[in-house]
């Protein structure tokens, strides 16, 4: 046309469910789609407390109602406080990081059903949605660092600055955990709505699984115990939840290399490895899970 | 002229029954009805060509809107592609993603973000958008507090400010009094005038008529006739 007003943009080319075009081009649609992530991480955060007074202060209730809870019952009724110092930081420690990955992985796998009139009606790049509520809790977790930082002050010790390079490892294990199941689990709660239940049920189990209100030594000298006990060692500890909790605790906790921190301290060798086996695993699993996504996203419109 | 939209043989198969958790998913896999299919669509071809209006039509359960959700990519082809500019208006469902709770104003930054806009794309047009739908009074107001016809003219103003190379428009021009739908018609008409595209779905022959330079005509799924206006709809009246 001669009368063009505007110059033509690139195209896409929209293709059979099953014939996604590869991993890339989804990275890259997803890379294109931040500004709407940054819009719909604002409605989620700001948005979401809309009228209420305390505002996203609200994210901040729920762990330190846990801290408090599990600081008075777990350590003080059941004296788990004298055995290890510090308590209230060390169980702190492995809460946000948990919090972290359940609160993401929790409303990743019903990210798709809850914008639903969204999906069935305007196209953008699918993951973006389980990406948002890894975004929120990343957000949330933030603030959860600030009340560290405090806990810090009015204990009077800090973690020493070199535990603080666990972090690499630890983050680059809970992205592609977060993001993994939060697509894998989002997708399949579109066609069995027992999923986003089954989620539920996990993490509970999952909390309890990982050395959060107890140091794994205890449960390691438990497993040790039964018939076959190296075996369910190992199993406890490949679990990928509880391996980033120990590593939060190795790099926050401010004990952890005095004495009294001893018995919990990984052996150091094994540790490493192990640690960057899992951030292998987990990036192979994310892969896996973006596939299976792509793969199933495109019948989602007509499903849900 | 070249096309500026390319549906290539698109088919689309619906299940009659979807099972929906793991104990239908266990007992029911080998039952008929699970794999009991029918095409909603099959073997549709045809282009847009460049700044060229096409019109959709076909009876009630045609398949209109099922290719108009395939062309925005809502729906996936089971068969077939479709190429078309990423710059894609969709005038399907205005207003879909509107947070209630969000004022107009914040809502016109989400909603552009959803159909692909930056944040300094909506900051440079947003009085533009706000004076298109004639709500200023209101566009601090939560949207929950709007009545349809507000939320669907803050929509359409939305959309079409989201410069689109090509505009699937599907009976929208429905919402609204009178005087915004004489704005609507006349803001397409200005559209068509810059080089945009539009792919229109309707039943209507006298829309067909006023708005478009060819047509397509759609029956139980397969396409039936596409070309010349008056030609097509020669058919289209004659079906039973």
């Amino acid at each position: 046309m001669t009368n063009r007003s505007f110059e033509p943009g690139p195209k896409v080319t929209l293709v059979p469910v099953g014939r996604s075009t590869g991993i890339f081009k989804d990275f890259k649609d997803m890379f294109g789609a931040r500004e709407l992530l940054l819009a719909l991480l604002k409605r989620e955060t700001t948005g979401r407390y809309k009228g209420s007074v305390l505002g996203i202060g609200w994210s901040l209730v729920r762990p330190l109602v846990m801290l408090f809870i599990y600081g008075i019952v777990v350590g003080q009724f059941l004296g788990a406080a004298r055995s290890i110092e510090q308590f209230g930081l060390f169980i702190f420690v492995g809460l946000i990081f948990w919090n972290l990955l359940s609160e993401s992985i929790n409303s990743g796998s019903t990210a798709l059903t809850t914008n639903a009139t969204l999906l069935k009606k305007v196209w953008f790049p699918r993951e973006i949605l389980p990406l948002t509520s890894f975004a929120v809790a990343v957000v949330n977790f933030f603030f959860q660092i600030l009340v560290l930082i405090l806990g810090f002050s009015i204990y009077g010790s800090w973690p020493d600055p070199e535990n603080l390079l666990f972090l690499i490892p630890i983050f680059l294990i809970v992205f592609p955990v977060a993001f993994g199941f939060s697509l894998l689990f989002s997708v399949l709660n579109v066609r069995f709505r027992d999923t986003q239940f089954i989620v539920e049920v996990g993490l509970t189990l999952g909390f309890w699984l990982s050395p959060i209100l107890y140091p794994w030594t205890f449960a390691h000298a438990f497993l040790a115990g039964l018939p076959g006990g190296a075996i369910w060692q190992q199993i406890y500890l490949a679990n990928p939840f509880g391996l980033v909790v120990m590593a939060a605790q190795q790099a926050l906790w401010p004990p952890i290399n005095t004495e009294a921190g001893i018995p919990y301290q990984f052996f150091d060798s094994v540790f490493s490895t192990r640690l960057w086996l899992t951030v292998l695993a987990s990036w192979i699993f994310l892969f896996i899970a973006q596939r299976v996504f792509a793969r199933l996203a495109g019948t989602v419109a007509a499903e849900l | 002229m070249s096309a500026i939209v390319e549906v290539n043989d698109i088919g689309r198969e619906f299940r009659k029954y979807y099972q929906r958790t793991f104990k239908e998913f266990l007992t029911d896999r080998h039952a008929k009805s699970f794999n009991k299919v029918f095409w909603a669509l099959r073997h549709i071809s045809f282009d847009v060509l460049e700044g060229t209006t096409v019109g959709l039509i076909g009876r009630n359960g045609s398949g209109k809107s099922t290719l108009l959700k395939i062309i925005s990519g809502v729906l996936t082809p089971s068969e077939g592609y479709v190429t078309r500019p990423v710059a894609t208006a969709a005038l399907l469902e205005l207003g879909a993603g509107f947070q209630p709770d969000m004022t107009g104003r914040e809502n016109i930054f989400l909603n552009s973000a959803i159909l692909g806009r930056t944040k300094k794309q909506t900051q440079n047009q947003i009085d533009s958008i706000i004076d298109f739908s004639g709500i200023e009074e209101f566009i601090d107001t939560p949207v929950k507090f709007y009545s349809s016809g507000m939320y669907a003219r803050l929509g359409f103003s939305i959309a079409i400010h989201t410069d689109p190379e090509l505009m699937l428009v599907d009976e929208v021009l429905s919402v609204g009094d009178e005087p915004f739908q004489k704005k609507c018609l006349s803001r397409i008409k200005q559209m068509q005038d810059e080089g945009r595209s539009i792919i229109l779905v309707t039943h209507s022959a006298q829309t067909v008529r006023d708005f478009c330079d060819s047509a397509v005509l759609l029956s139980h799924g397969s396409l039936l006739s596409q070309g010349e206006v008056e030609t097509v709809l020669k058919e289209y009246e004659a079906l039973p």
